[in-house]
């Protein structure tokens, strides 16, 4: 089942909502069109966001709270190591793994019943993989629409469309073994932390996905010049540039709801700086406050050029908008 | 005539009066400049055509105009501005440091602090050229 692009479609489906809002928020780009209601909450957040910028881990409940699937690196629910010590089940955990998560695809108190029933499952993937998954770019996975049923039954058959699409993607190899801010935040407590690597494993309940965590950045100051180029940053980096990727779509979408380059350039200028801050969130705070001096002085904008600065640059919006689905660094040694 | 440094937002610099100052505002420009070892080094729109400075010599960019750049080093480049293959002008320019104060996260292009290159991609491909033209001539 294909998906138009049409805006008027999105008015429900987005997040498995029936889109009580659908008056305040475009889901062609995933954010509100006028103030968030919580916006005096969460002031570190733009008033305009959806699902606090995280339309990919998170879900908004009643569309008032985002329930996130991950609290800084520790795992909730049923299918984390504690969730699953509470379950009665063996949590598969290698050591190879630092901080990781086991999805199982069925839920853990019934995956033993369901174990031994082939067919069944044979039939329940079958029904699955007819879903429109591919239609969706990685890094936004975790909009996947689910229509119908109540919200805690959508969440708990999003969690299982997740996983089938994960294995058998990554089974056929067409996409890679880490993705961006996948993410399904469940009442039944399934887990799909931000920034993940995924790995398909087997375990006593059939086909799983071991997901780890991509760390944020845990080192010290001191040990920010090892880190760069290492394992940690480059992970980071691999998601950032799956999210700065996914953009695309985004001018994709807007394009085809007939909205012009500068339009274009200007939305997805702004998004690319969010997601600017967003991970230079995650940069230790004194190596942070060198980049914005920098930034301040070559820019006059702590966060990068402005969209002035690259117009006067001799940036066409086709340029700023191409520049913006661009992670860029090629010269930077990423 | 009002020139942006190329790497300080807030410096400008008057072709006129040849001044430099710091302006916290972002007065509308006619181009970019960088000093060289002391020389004037621009890129300006003036009278709706594009000019190269460089020192005291000004040089109408023309559709045969071309630059080349060679790697001198990791640290060094050499600029040279060619018409129809006569070279007008030649000078080395300091590479930044890329390892200096920079994330994995950055929202920038490689021209971005690398003045021959930037000029380079405004001279070479002629679509930037028409688009920086008309840009700086809206601008002002």
């Amino acid at each position: 089942m294909a998906r138009s692009c049409q805006a008027a479609e999105y008015h429900y489906g987005f997040q498995g909502h029936a889109c009580p809002e659908r008056s305040r928020r475009d889901a062609r780009i995933g954010r509100f069109l006028s103030v968030d209601p919580l916006a005096g909450k969460y002031p570190f957040y733009s008033p305009y966001a959806f699902s606090e910028n995280r339309v990919v881990d998170g879900v908004e409940l009643e569309g008032l709270e985002v329930w996130l699937t991950n609290d800084g690196g520790t795992a909730y629910g049923p299918y984390s190591p504690e969730g699953a010590e509470q379950a009665g089940v063996e949590p598969f955990l290698p050591d190879r793994w630092i901080d990781e998560v086991v999805i199982t695809e069925q839920n853990p108190i019934s995956a033993a019943r369901r174990a031994g029933e082939e067919k069944a499952i044979s039939q329940y993937y079958t029904q699955l993989n007819s879903l429109t998954l591919r239609d969706y770019p990685v890094g936004m996975l975790g909009s996947v629409i689910q229509e119908g049923g109540d919200a805690g039954e959508a969440e708990y058959w999003r969690t299982h469309q997740l996983v089938a699409f994960l294995r058998d993607e990554w089974l056929n190899g067409p996409i890679q073994g880490r993705l961006a801010g996948i993410g399904s935040p469940s009442s039944r407590g399934s887990l799909m932390p931000l920034n993940v690597e995924f790995e398909v494993i087997s375990t006593l309940y059939g086909g799983s996905i071991l997901v780890r965590q991509i760390p944020r950045l845990v080192v010290s100051s001191a040990e920010v010049g090892a880190v760069v180029g290492g394992r940690a940053v480059l992970a980071l980096r691999e998601a950032y540039k799956l999210e700065v990727n996914s953009l695309s779509s985004v001018a994709f979408k807007l394009r085809a709801a007939g909205s012009s380059s500068e339009e274009i350039a200007r939305t997805l200028h702004g998004l690319r700086r969010e997601l600017g801050v967003k991970y230079k969130s995650l940069t230790p705070d004194d190596v942070l406050q060198k980049i914005y001096q920098r930034n301040l002085q070559k820019y006059g904008d702590k966060l990068g050029p402005s969209i002035d600065f690259l117009r006067q640059q001799g940036k066409s919006w086709d340029d700023i908008i191409e520049s913006a689905t661009r992670p860029g660094g090629k010269d930077l040694g990423f | 005539m009002l020139l942006r440094n190329f790497d300080f937002a807030a410096k400008y610099f008057d072709y006129k009066s040849k001044t430099e100052f710091v302006e916290g505002s972002s007065p509308k420009i006619n181009g970019w400049y960088k000093f060289i070892d002391g020389l004037l080094s621009a890129l300006l729109v003036m009278d709706n055509s594009l000019y190269f400075l460089y020192g005291e010599d000004k040089f109408l960019i023309s559709n045969s105009c071309e630059v080349l750049l060679i790697e001198k080093s990791r640290m060094e480049n050499e600029f040279i501005l060619f018409d129809s293959n006569i070279e007008l002008v030649r000078f080395l320019y300091v590479l930044p440091d890329p390892k200096l104060n920079v994330s994995p996260f950055e929202y920038i292009d490689g021209d971005d602090s690398k003045w021959g290159d930037f000029i380079a991609k405004i001279i070479n491909d002629k679509e930037r050229q028409r688009n920086f033209i008309m840009n700086l001539m809206e601008s002002c």
